[in-house]
Formats: C-alpha cells, sequence, structure tokens
C-alpha cells in the first residue's frame, strides 16, 4: 500500500477523501495549503498526491505547485482533484496533461464517486511503480 | 494619550485598500460618450457607404446623359441638348472621387473603427459633392435654374446623417457655393465650359449679368424650410436608434452578466457540494462504522440525491459555458462523427442495461467539422434522454451518416413514453419537463435539451423532434458537413428526411 498526500484547502473534502483512501489500505496526511506541501513533500516524500486545483488566494495555484513540485522533486504521481469543470469552454482536460505545463498523472472532476478515485488513485500508483522499475 | 504615542502616526502606516464610492461595476463599464459612440458609428458607417452607393446612381445617370448625346434626337425629344463629353468626363470624376471615398472607408472601418475619422470622411465627400454639382451648375452658364435644387439632395442627405449644427453648416456651404457661383458670374459673364465648347442648352435662358437676388432669397428659405423639417425628423428618428441600440447592448450585457454568474455561483457551489457527496458515500458505505437500516437508507437517499445533483450542476455548467461569451471561441476540429456516435453509445450502455434497455447503432461514417466537445454533449444529451425516456425492456436506435448533399443526419429513436404535442415546441426549454416526464423519470436535470439545443445554434445544427405518446420519440440532428471533405455515399435506403427506413 502507498502513502498518499492530500493537498485541498476543503478541510471537510480532504477528511472524507482521506478516510476512503485509509479504508482502501493507504497511509495518509493532508495539508492546506501549497506551502505547507512543499514542506511536508520535501519531509517525507509522497508514492501519490492528490492535489485540489483552486486555492483561495490563487484559483491556479494546484497548476503551479504540480510544476513546481515537479521542479523540486522531479516525476512525482499527482492526481488533480477538482471542482474546476473540465468541459469546454472553461477549463482544461486530460488532453491538457504535459510535463511543463501540467506534469501530472490524471485528473479527476469533483464530487467524484469513491470507486471513480480509487481506481484512478490505483492506475496511478500502478504507473508509477512500473515506471520506478524500468 | 497614552504611552506618548500618536495614534494617528501609527494609523498612517498600516496599509489601507479604498474602494471607491459608486455602483458596482460587475463587467466593464464604459462611459456614456463611448456608448453613444460605439452606437452612431455603425450608423455613420452605413450612411457613408450608401452616400458612395448613391454616387455610383448619379455617376450612372450621367454616364446615361454621355450615351443620350450620341443620340441627339433623343434628348432633344425631351426639349434638351446633352453634350457628347461632359457628361462623361463628370461621370469619370463622380466615379473616381468615389473609388477613393471606398477605399478610406475601408480603412477607417477596418481596424480603426474611429467615428470621428468616419465622420470627417463624411464631411469630404458632401463638400466635394457639392464642389462638383457646383462647377457643373457653373458649367451650365446658369441655364438650368431647376437645378439648383439639386442642393437639396445633400442637405437632406446631410441632415440624415449629421447632427443639426453640422446639417446647418452644410445648408450654409451649399448657400456659400451658390452664392459665390453667382457672384462670378455677375462679376464676369464668362463660363469655362463653354469657352472650351463644352456648352450645355437645356433650352433655358441663362441669366447674364444680374445676381438673381429675389431667387436667391427664396432658394434660400426653401432650404432652411427643408434643413428644418429634415433635420428634426431625422434628430428624433436617430434618437430612436441611439436608443434601441443602447437598450440591445443593456440586454445583452445583463444576459452576458446573468450567465457569467450563474457559471460562478454554479462552480462555487461544487466544492462544498463535493464535501457533502463525498461525506454521503462515507455514511452509505459503512466508512463511518456500522449504521442501523433505517440510518444506511437514509444515507443512501443522500447519496442518490447527491449524485442527482451533482448531474444537475454538471449541466448548469455546460449550458453556462455554451451561453458564455466572455471566453475565446473553441477550435473546431474534422472527424468522423461515427466514432463520436459509437462512444457516446458505450457510455449510455450501463444506464441503458440497468433497465434492460437495447441500444441499437446504424453507424456511417461522416466526416464533420466541428467543436468535438459539443458534439460530444449533443450525442450524450440525446441518447440519454432517449434511454431517460424509454420503458424497460425498450430499443434506442441511433443511427448516424450522410444524407442528402453535403448534409450529415444524426438521428436517436426510441419507443418509450414520447411526448404531447401541444408540448412539443418547448421541450428544448430550460427545465422543461413534461407532467409525463417528471412521472416516468424523476432524476433527470430538464437540461439536457436545452444543452442540445445551445449545440445545435453553436454548430449550425437543425434539430427536429418527432414524437407522440404511445409511438415514442425520434430526434434529428441535420448538421453541416466539413468543406472539401468527400464524404462517402450511403447505399441505405433513404426516407425522406434522409433515414434509413427501420430508422422511421
Amino acid at each position: 500500500m502507498a502513502y498518499l498526500l492530500i493537498i485541498d484547502d476543503d478541510a471537510d473534502f480532504a477528511d472524507a477523501i482521506s478516510t476512503v483512501c485509509r479504508a482502501a489500505g493507504h497511509e495518509t496526511a493532508i495539508v492546506h495549503t501549497p506551502t505547507d506541501a512543499l514542506t511536508s513533500v520535501a519531509a517525507q516524500r509522497p508514492d501519490g498526491i492528490l492535489l485540489d486545483v483552486m486555492f483561495p488566494e490563487d484559483p491556479s495555484a494546484g497548476f503551479k505547485l504540480a510544476r513546481e513540485l515537479h521542479r523540486r522533486f522531479g516525476q512525482l504521481p499527482v492526481l488533480l482533484l477538482t471542482a474546476v469543470n473540465q468541459r469546454f469552454p472553461l477549463g482544461f482536460s486530460s488532453k491538457d496533461i504535459d510535463p511543463d505545463w501540467l506534469p501530472v498523472a490524471g485528473l479527476v472532476e469533483k464530487p467524484v464517486a469513491f470507486p471513480v478515485l480509487l481506481e484512478k488513485v490505483d492506475t496511478m500508483l500502478a504507473a508509477a511503480r512500473a515506471r520506478a522499475q524500468t | 494619550m497614552a504611552g506618548g504615542t500618536d495614534p494617528t502616526a501609527s494609523a498612517a502606516r498600516i496599509p489601507v485598500f479604498r474602494l471607491p464610492a459608486g455602483p458596482a461595476q460587475t463587467s466593464p463599464a464604459r462611459s456614456s460618450t463611448e456608448s453613444d459612440d460605439d452606437g452612431l458609428l455603425p450608423l455613420l458607417s452605413q450612411n457613408a457607404i450608401w452616400f458612395c452607393h448613391l454616387r455610383w446612381v448619379v455617376a450612372g445617370a450621367l454616364t446615361l446623359a454621355g450615351l443620350a448625346a450620341l443620340f441627339p434626337d433623343l434628348p432633344a425629344g425631351l426639349g434638351i441638348s446633352v453634350h457628347p463629353i461632359w457628361p462623361f468626363a463628370m461621370a469619370a470624376l463622380v466615379g473616381a472621387l468615389n473609388l477613393l471615398f471606398i477605399r478610406q472607408l475601408r480603412r477607417l472601418q477596418y481596424p480603426a473603427r474611429n467615428r470621428n475619422a468616419v465622420r470627417r470622411q463624411l464631411w469630404v465627400q458632401i463638400g466635394a459633392d457639392l464642389v462638383v454639382l457646383t462647377v457643373v451648375l457653373y458649367g451650365l452658364g446658369g441655364g438650368l435654374v431647376s437645378a439648383r435644387f439639386m442642393y437639396l439632395f445633400h442637405i437632406i442627405l446631410a441632415c440624415i446623417v449629421f447632427p443639426a449644427w453640422e446639417s446647418l453648416a452644410v445648408v450654409g456651404l451649399a448657400a456659400g457655393l451658390q452664392l459665390l457661383m453667382l457672384a462670378f458670374k455677375s462679376m464676369a459673364d464668362w463660363t469655362p465650359f463653354a469657352a472650351a465648347g463644352l456648352r450645355f442648352e437645356p433650352g433655358l435662358e441663362p441669366v447674364r449679368g444680374v445676381l438673381p437676388i429675389q431667387e436667391t432669397v427664396v432658394m434660400l428659405l426653401i432650404w432652411g424650410v427643408i434643413w428644418h423639417l429634415a433635420s428634426e425628423l431625422s434628430r428624433r428618428l436617430r434618437r430612436r436608434d441611439c436608443e434601441l441600440a443602447l437598450t440591445n447592448r443593456r440586454l445583452n450585457a445583463s444576459l452576458e452578466e446573468r450567465t457569467a454568474h450563474m457559471l460562478q455561483t454554479t462552480h462555487q457551489l461544487k466544492a462544498p457540494f463535493a464535501a457533502i457527496h463525498a461525506h454521503a458515500q462515507l455514511l452509505s458505505g459503512g466508512l463511518c462504522g456500522e449504521l442501523t437500516d433505517s440510518a444506511r437508507a437514509t444515507a443512501e437517499k443522500i447519496s442518490v440525491r447527491c449524485v442527482a445533483l451533482s448531474r444537475q450542476i454538471q449541466d448548469m455548467l455546460q449550458l453556462a459555458n455554451l451561453r458564455s461569451k466572455g471566453q475565446s471561441a473553441p477550435s473546431r476540429e474534422t472527424f468522423d462523427l461515427a466514432a463520436l456516435a459509437d462512444a457516446a453509445m458505450d457510455r449510455a450502455e450501463p444506464a441503458a442495461r440497468q433497465r434492460h434497455i437495447r441500444l441499437r447503432k446504424h453507424l456511417r461514417p461522416f466526416t464533420v467539422h466541428a467543436v468535438r466537445d459539443h458534439l460530444t454533449m449533443l450525442l450524450d444529451n440525446l441518447i440519454v434522454n432517449a434511454v431517460n425516456y424509454s420503458h424497460d425492456c425498450g430499443t434506442v436506435s441511433v443511427f448516424c451518416g450522410p444524407g442528402r448533399g453535403q448534409t450529415g443526419i444524426l438521428s436517436v429513436r426510441d419507443h418509450g413514453i414520447g411526448i404531447p404535442a401541444e408540448k412539443l415546441s418547448r421541450v428544448f426549454e430550460d427545465y422543461f419537463r413534461t407532467d409525463q416526464a417528471v412521472r416516468h423519470n424523476r432524476a433527470s436535470t430538464g437540461l439536457g435539451l436545452a444543452i442540445a439545443r445551445q449545440v445545435a445554434r453553436a454548430a449550425d445544427i437543425t434539430l427536429e423532434v418527432r414524437s407522440s405518446p404511445g409511438w415514442g420519440s425520434r430526434f434529428t440532428a441535420f448538421l453541416p458537413g466539413a468543406p472539401f471533405s468527400t464524404q462517402p455515399s450511403t447505399t441505405t435506403t433513404l426516407d425522406t428526411h434522409g433515414l434509413p427506413a427501420d430508422h422511421r
């Protein structure tokens, strides 16, 4: 099982996600700001990150944090969990995933069904393990 | 003062942000001057173009006069004689000026869109026309007295396009030119055209040597009265035109603001709702400990309503996104509609399977040039709608392929509850659902067909619905094909709508 870092300013949502991930056998930690996230990752590198996009002071802080994590720590499996509408024309979609602009493993739109979330987390972790072995 | 500190001095160091008083500006505000300018600019430009069109008529009339001069009997029959050269010369001059004006106008309109520049150009046009007209009248030797009323054309046109004081200035310019011409004639009874042998003999005696004071005064009075009437009428029309343009712009701004507000509000609702949804799943999934049967049933009801609300929020966002003009236009792609329809049917399959509804497909390749996400929305909504309103164990058929000409056809047919004829025209309205539809499926958002309509509008698609209670419904979309694409020909027998016979 894996150690997952949940980065979300919505404490209630983060708690719920943490509960379901723990029930699935993962270890979790929660931080609520991008700054705390960088500190936390530096202290203990997670196997995977669940990252929100919009934070109170910066609606695109999640994108910036994903890029910063990629720059500082190299390839980290990040799953974006966002309420931003992925449908045209407001937001973005999995087509926008790019090592430079959006270095993440996948996107999940809130609200999310837990089975879907756990499936995405498993896929992300499996891909990371496969990458580590090669 | 406590501690000897100056509270004013310390307060001065605390950062301040001052929100200026005044009405809230949720959208970029524009001053009334800017609004008026923007409102009048298209009108001014249209008038300037209209002037140019009229000038072609004048050039044409002069050319015709020149052609008539080639057959002297023709004008002689009307009691006038026309010189064979000067009408052509004047037509060429008027035509050349017109070409120049049109070129300038094109430059002014794109991309400068400067109202004052268009206005100046109109002034140049009117001024040049008046000078040309005066030269023509001077060339006539004052023979055609009634020709002076030709100035009225310009006075009335000026009343239409300019404010009163500017059109009065045009009257003044016309009067000045007329008086100047008469003064010239009175001082030296000499016409350059006549000297050059270009004399026009209209059959009336020219005025020689005397400034026709009385005639001129009467003429100016007539001009004045006509100016007053035309400028007053024009002022009222222009004011109404501006009011209409302003009202239209306010309506559009209000609609855009409402859409933006809905988009923002709905999005803001998503985050807290996601937390509620997540906690409801924790409860119903037993992740917060064992629940009694009734508590689990309650948690499941919350989860079910959360799923429905989630769909509602998603639909509202899609609809608001489609209606929002504040974002850049989506990019179009060229792709096969059949592949998109196939994927949409795969997505609908689980919901259909739950109710033992059979999905039949009849998909033929058809290349479209459209926004892929838009057509995905259209397909998803039409197919989900058909599944939602089918009876259990029913059948939903989806057809797509080339129709007649370059048109593509997408058709979704169900054998479900159908729609009464009197309610058929309302099914594309936001949140409209028939009583029968609500009884049959409580979970539907009522926005699916509104989204389909919005996509159809954006993608130039004609949507048609054929339905009757007991017969079911058939939604047909007629799509424009991709330009320059070679569409495969269809060998299936098509009915009058271009649908296969087994799809009726």
